[in-house]
């Protein structure tokens, strides 16, 4: 569809683009399968919040850094994983024409968690492992589903060491060492950060945003709550 | 300008530096608080675009994430800085997203260009207000907008107290200018006062040996200069002017002196004149006189040349030839006979030539006598001179005529004598005889023309007029007075005689004033006689004689 677009002259732009859209949403729903409900406003505006988390946290390494503009062939995409069933319909989609950080976004679906596994076998045990781990692990972002809910331990644990942003809609995320939970207040998106689990995935979240946040897990409270 | 013009000069100097300064004082005070203004905006639009750029850059987030709470709490923090009216969050639609209002202002309505001017970062002065737009920018992105709108309260307390200052400024620099001015103008106003003092000072005491200090070498310098040199010249003229005022009363006394001594020749000079008229026309009557006496002496003389006494001489020789026989002779001879005969006849002539002679001898002694008269009273009158006595007017006229009668009788002018004498009176004899043989012999050379035709008639009158005055007057019928000629008759050297010296009638004149009278002259023209008039104080002799 990007070939499409750039093949066309700006004149017929907009309509290519809502004829685009059009497709987009029949695409969505006909790669949706399952899930067959548009987005809500809610998830439009989680998708939006997810957009602009990327914008106000700071990721180790090359990823992190503000692309420089002139060269942003070289640069590498923003990925924006979710896994589980995608509640954003075609949300994103329509979002990801926007670059930030001057970098492009790409949305990675990942199939639920507990039909992905390959069981294996080690030291006698039986273990299960992600099909789509290195790929989950090359996330910038990962959004884990409310599907996905029963595994979100599992889910974080893979991509814990792997400077990748956690959002979760489950109550209890952030217990499992999410970084961003969300949580709707009077039909309000709210969220709540865990700074540890940040910490932890070195990720930097800038003071503004944790200013808004509901809830900030730091090291102190931890403490606090602990002692 | 007019109450300028009364002012003096130091005054003057003070308010055109007063003015002068204080106008350029003025002038950059109002120039630095425009110039303030302007900065002082500057610096306004600045701190509020900051303050909206930091307050962007707070709601950033809150805008990002749709917090309405926190961007309101961001916005509240703004009432720490009071001159913030209002203030606005925007998104990016427009629509307002959290706002904020000073305690006690009215919530803002803004306007619909206002709305317009949303879209981008910007700022603009609404009334008493500075409204600033800042954009709210995610990662290039804008995601709404900020508005602050502050009052103008700093700007204008920082104008207010800039002019404070600057008034201050101005109000203390005129003041040291006031008093510099007061120390300095005396530079030119001193030397000025100086000089309009002097001028005042020679203008009140006349004193032009006052001189007035120079004290600088510039155009006041030179202008006490020549006002110095102005006092030099006038007080020079003054004194030329004060020694010729004294010479000049010196030549008018010396003047009035000849004037005067002058006068008293001319005075008499004029009565030696009058007197000299009186002479001449007595030596004229005298000459007539002497005329004929001369005639008859020839007569005589002529006579006794044709006398028969040469004849008597013949006849006597021939007796003494014969006068041996004388008797004989008579009888005999024929020359003899006719000898008695001849006697008788020569006797006869001679007695008749006797009684002529006697006669015109008669007449010579009367003549002669005439004239001993004549100069007898013109010694009498000679003599006295100015005293009065007793005579009588009537006397006088017949005087002045007898002085006159020769020539009178020559012309054959009839004399009528109409007298009404008022007796005898005190006057100056030899005055009023000087006036009637003038006037007599002036009556008597106008009827000599030859253009009087008929009788010559001369009327002499004497009658008192009024109580107090007698007048004599002398009237002929002779060739009389021009108009234009009877006032100037009486003036000095006006004569119409061919070797008249215009004396007579103006010494007369001079006389009958002298006299306490006056002499007048009335003519109808020419060739209608004239009439003299002479007036005089009637004084009746107080001793009888």
């Amino acid at each position: 569809m990007k070939v499409l677009v750039d093949c066309l002259d700006m004149k017929n732009k907009i309509n290519t683009l809502m004829i685009l859209v059009f497709l987009g949403a029949l695409a969505g729903h006909a790669i949706g399968g399952g899930d067959d409900s548009a987005p809500t406003r809610e998830y439009q505006v989680k998708a939006a919040f997810i957009y602009n988390f990327i914008k106000f946290i700071e990721w180790p390494g090359p990823a992190g850094a503000e692309a420089d503009q002139k060269s942003d062939e070289n640069n590498e995409p923003i990925t924006i994983g979710i896994i589980g069933e995608n509640p954003f319909g075609n949300t994103f989609e329509t979002v990801t024409k926007k670059k930030i950080k001057n970098k492009q976004v790409v949305i990675k679906h990942f199939g639920g968690f507990e039909k992905n596994n390959i069981k294996y076998r080690e030291d006698s045990k039986t273990k299960y492992k992600y099909k789509d781990a290195d790929a989950l692990k090359a996330c910038q972002v990962l959004f884990v589903s409310g599907s996905e809910s029963e595994y979100c331990k599992e889910i974080i644990d893979i991509v814990k060491d792997s400077y990748v942003l956690t959002i979760g809609e489950n109550k209890d995320f952030l217990k499992t060492g999410g970084i961003i939970e969300f949580a709707t207040e009077q039909k309000k998106v709210k969220f709540a950060i865990n700074l540890i689990a940040a910490e932890n995935a070195q990720l930097k979240i800038r003071s503004k945003l944790l200013r808004l946040a509901k809830k900030v897990i730091e090291k102190e409270e931890d403490e606090e709550e602990n002692s | 300008m007019t109450i300028m013009r009364n002012m003096t000069i130091r005054y003057k100097l003070n308010l055109i530096i007063m003015l002068t300064c204080i106008l350029a004082l003025v002038l950059a005070g109002t120039a630095l608080l425009l110039w303030q203004r302007v900065t002082l905006r500057q610096e306004m639009v600045s701190n509020l675009s900051t303050l909206a750029q930091i307050t962007a850059e707070n709601c950033k987030a809150a805008v990002a994430f749709e917090d309405v709470e926190d961007a309101t709490e961001t916005l509240k923090g703004l009432h720490a800085q009071p001159s913030i009216i209002f203030a606005e969050v925007h998104t990016k639609g427009g629509e307002s997203f959290a706002n904020y209002t000073r305690a006690g202002s009215d919530s803002d309505i803004i306007t619909e260009h206002q709305i317009a001017a949303y879209q981008k970062d910007g700022y603009f002065f609404g009334d008493g207000s500075l409204t600033i737009f800042k954009s709210i920018v995610l990662d290039g992105e804008t995601i709404g907008m900020v508005r602050l709108q502050s009052d103008l309260e700093p700007l204008y307390e920082m104008l207010k107290r800039d002019t404070t200052i600057i008034i201050s400024i101005i109000l203390f620099a005129s003041l040291v200018a006031y008093f510099v001015s007061m120390m300095i103008q005396g530079i030119i106003s001193g030397p000025i006062l100086n000089l309009a003092e002097a001028a005042k000072r020679i203008s009140e005491q006349k004193d032009f040996s006052i001189r007035v200090q120079k004290e600088s070498e510039d155009e006041v310098g030179l202008l006490v200069e020549a006002f110095n040199e102005m006092l030099e010249q006038i007080q020079h003229h003054q004194a030329a002017l004060i020694e010729a005022n004294e010479q000049l009363e010196e030549r008018v006394r010396q003047r009035t002196a000849e004037l005067e001594e002058t006068h008293k020749k001319l005075l008499d000079a004029s009565r030696h004149a009058g007197m000299a008229e009186v002479a001449t026309d007595v030596l004229h009557n005298v000459g007539n006189v002497l005329n004929s006496i001369n005639v008859s002496v020839t007569l005589i003389r002529e006579k006794v040349a044709k006398s028969e006494v040469a004849n008597l001489k013949k006849v006597v020789d021939i007796i003494k030839e014969n006068i041996d026989d004388l008797g004989t002779f008579l009888t005999q001879d024929q020359r003899g006979k006719h000898i008695p005969e001849f006697l008788i006849e020569v006797s006869k002539t001679l007695a008749e030539e006797q009684a002529d002679t006697i006669e015109r001898f008669r007449s010579l002694t009367e003549n002669v006598e005439h004239i001993k008269e004549i100069v007898k009273m013109q010694q009498s009158y000679a003599k006295v001179s100015s005293v009065e006595e007793p005579t009588s007017l009537a006397k006088l006229v017949e005087d002045a005529i007898h002085i006159n009668s020769a020539g009178l009788e020559r012309h054959g002018v009839r004399l009528i004598r109409d007298f009404a004498d008022p007796g005898p009176v005190s006057v100056d004899k030899q005055k009023v005889l000087q006036i009637l043989v003038n006037l007599i012999s002036n009556a008597k050379y106008a009827m000599s023309s030859r253009n009087v035709k008929g009788e010559r008639i001369l009327v002499v009158r004497i009658y008192a007029h009024g109580p107090d005055k007698m007048r004599i007057e002398v009237i002929d019928n002779g060739v009389g007075i021009a108009q234009e000629n009877l006032t100037k008759i009486f003036n000095h050297g006006f004569t119409t005689k061919k070797d008249g010296h215009g004396f007579g009638l103006h010494s007369s004149a001079l006389a009958a004033r002298e006299l306490g009278g006056s002499l007048s002259a009335r003519s109808d023209g020419e060739g209608k006689g004239a009439t003299f008039t002479l007036e005089l104080p009637f004084k009746p002799a107080k001793v009888l004689q």
